[in-house]
């Protein structure tokens, strides 16, 4: 059953997607800035994962990559949020300055080792519905969905995130109302950061070979994620991310029969598959209208 | 309790928008600032609550006090601690939230659970009760200003800004606004009401001011300023006229007080 093992892989792929893709708009909605150090940030929080989980234990090497995101994310925001503009280009053209700068110091740390995480699924499968699957990428769904479920969870159900989409909707109200803009700014890259985080561990993990000096490119693929579900929907992210990720699987899984369009579609088809989607909505599937005219 | 003395407002590097402004309102009290279009209304408003920020705005020079503390520089979030609440023009609800979820949102600096002053406000807007879990943008625009003012009174402010509150409303809503006003009065919070209806806000209010071009042009009692030919003619007087024909009037009436 082909077919199911490359849904599933696909799946799994598209939660890892959709974590990464849901920072960039949980960031974008509270501030406004497009993130693109994102990569850098995920490859920051994983290479933490990795150091400490050799010298103590995973959770441990988790705790502090999580920490270290987070915090770096902050850290980010505070730079970018120097340049007293209320032209939102500026800020995120700053980003590809941090990114630059954060990719070239891991860079040099990395050299050209390859990490491993350290994490307790190893290389390890499992048998399920037929077919056989690595025990890192089940955890990666379930681990991604659980992420996903708390974040929704917090932003539906709780005065916390009533309060963040109010800023988000409309930042000068927000204030009116005693809603802290930046604290608002603050908790939406620390919760980017530490959700890219956990995607770059489960992107180093098994079967991909481990962490190296790369690897945050991986985060490029969320950018076809958010532009199918628009970027200012969170729900759209996460459709978005399993839409690239099952279609990536597939399109490898069928790379033979495929074989006309040249070796190596699978990078290409997400961004096949968001052209279409542009050309029918041009804001995104869950896109608000406004964005699109901007 | 708040007192302005030669605010002066700039946007950007424009002509100011507040031109030494000086303006008192009291403890207890119903204050009314009216003005045509441009007059400066809405910027005394962002310059009392610290969004100017917002809009490449800044306060260049004078002293705005609030209970004998200064408010020049202070965020916006530390100004609703205080007990200022601004409820903007155009009303501004969240319209991707609830009802409800909408004064959550303005219970932002309170302490603990916020069940009870919901209440309160449902009590105050019965209809805001029966449309809670509706988004408000579903709202008529008569509600979405009840929701705009509920939503102001979540943190139970000392003084209340209200920008235009009857901006577009049919004339039973306005009426309907005016009393809420009172009982808001009533029940302690002092009100600076800003309004282009000046028949309204001066029926109301205890002292009044009338704004041009950034600066005060005529301040007093409200039934001394409902007396006053000038604002009988531009806003309280026999035909109505159309709006521009009432900015002319304003402007020319203007020119002779601040000569
Ligand atoms: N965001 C802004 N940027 C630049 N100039 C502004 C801005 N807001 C207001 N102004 C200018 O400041 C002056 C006062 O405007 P303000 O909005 O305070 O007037 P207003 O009395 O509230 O008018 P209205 O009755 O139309 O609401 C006007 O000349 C206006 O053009
Ligand atoms: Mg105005």
């Amino acid at each position: 059953m082909k077919i199911v093992q490359l849904l599933f892989l696909g799946l799994s792929l598209g939660s890892i997607y959709a974590l990464i893709a849901l920072g960039f708009v949980v960031i974008y909605k509270g501030t406004k800035v497009i993130n693109l150090a994102h990569g850098s940030l995920m490859l920051l929080g994983a290479y933490v994962v990795a150091v400490v989980s050799e010298h103590s234990n995973f959770g441990l090497g988790v705790a502090a990559g999580l920490v270290t995101a987070g915090l770096g994310a902050i850290v980010a925001e505070r730079v970018v949020s120097l340049a007293r503009t209320h032209d939102h280009l500026v800020p995120t053209i700053l980003t590809i300055g941090l990114d630059v700068l954060l990719a070239a110091e891991l860079s040099r740390r990395i050299g050209t080792e390859v990490f491993s995480m350290g994490d307790p699924w190893g290389d390890a499968r499992v048998t399920l519905l037929g077919t056989v699957l690595p025990q890192a990428r089940i955890a990666a769904t379930i681990v991604g969905i659980a992420v996903i479920a708390a974040f929704f969870v917090v932003f539906r159900m709780t005065d916390f995130g009533t309060r963040m989409r109010a800023s988000a909707e409309d930042a000068e109200t927000a204030a009116l109302m005693g809603i802290s803009q930046r604290r608002v700014a603050m908790v939406s890259w620390a919760m980017g950061g530490a959700m890219a985080c956990i995607a770059g561990i489960f992107l180093a993990a098994f079967p991909n070979a481990g962490l190296d000096h790369h690897s945050g490119i991986i985060a490029l693929n969320a950018i076809p994620a958010i532009i199918i579900g628009g970027l200012d929907s969170s729900e759209g992210a996460v459709l978005g991310g399993l839409i690239v990720g099952i279609t990536q699987s597939l399109v490898q899984g069928y790379a033979d029969a495929l074989h006309f369009l040249g070796g190596n579609a699978a990078p290409v088809a997400p961004y096949v598959v968001m052209l279409a989607v542009l050309m029918v909505r041009p804001s995104g599937i869950f896109g608000s209208k406004e964005l699109a005219r901007v | 309790m708040l007192e302005l003395q030669g605010a002066t407002v700039r946007y950007g590097e424009g002509a100011p928008a507040l031109d030494g402004l000086d303006l008192t309102a009291e403890a207890g009290s119903i204050t009314a600032v009216v003005g045509g279009n441009g007059a400066g209304k809405t910027t005394l408003m962002r310059t009392l609550s610290g969004v100017l920020g917002h809009h490449r705005g800044r306060l260049v020079g004078g002293e705005v006090t609030f209970e004998g503390r200064s408010l020049a520089g202070v965020r916006a979030e530390a100004i609703v601690r205080r007990g200022i609440a601004h409820i903007p023009e155009g009303r501004r609800v969240f319209t991707d939230l609830t009802v409800e979820e909408n004064l959550v949102a303005g219970a932002a600096t309170r302490r603990g659970r916020s069940d009870g002053q919901i209440s309160r406000i449902y009590d105050m807007f019965p209809v805001l009760a029966e449309r809670r879990r509706q988004r408000a943008v579903l709202l008529s625009g008569g509600e979405q200003q009840m929701l705009a003012i509920g939503r102001g009174l979540m943190s139970e402010p000392i003084l209340l800004l209200l920008d235009e509150p009857t901006l577009g409303l049919a004339p039973k809503i306005v009426a309907q606004i005016g009393e809420i006003v009172q009982h808001i009065r009533e029940a302690g919070t002092s009100v600076l009401l800003v309004e282009q209806n000046a028949a309204m806000a001066l029926a109301i209010a205890d002292q009044g001011f009338v704004l041009g071009q950034g600066r005060v042009v005529l301040g007093g009692s409200a039934a001394a300023l409902r007396a006053t030919n000038e604002v009988q003619q531009m806003y309280l007087g026999g035909s109505a006229g159309d709006d521009e024909q009432r900015l002319d009037r304003h402007d020319g009436v203007l020119e002779r007080w601040s000569a």
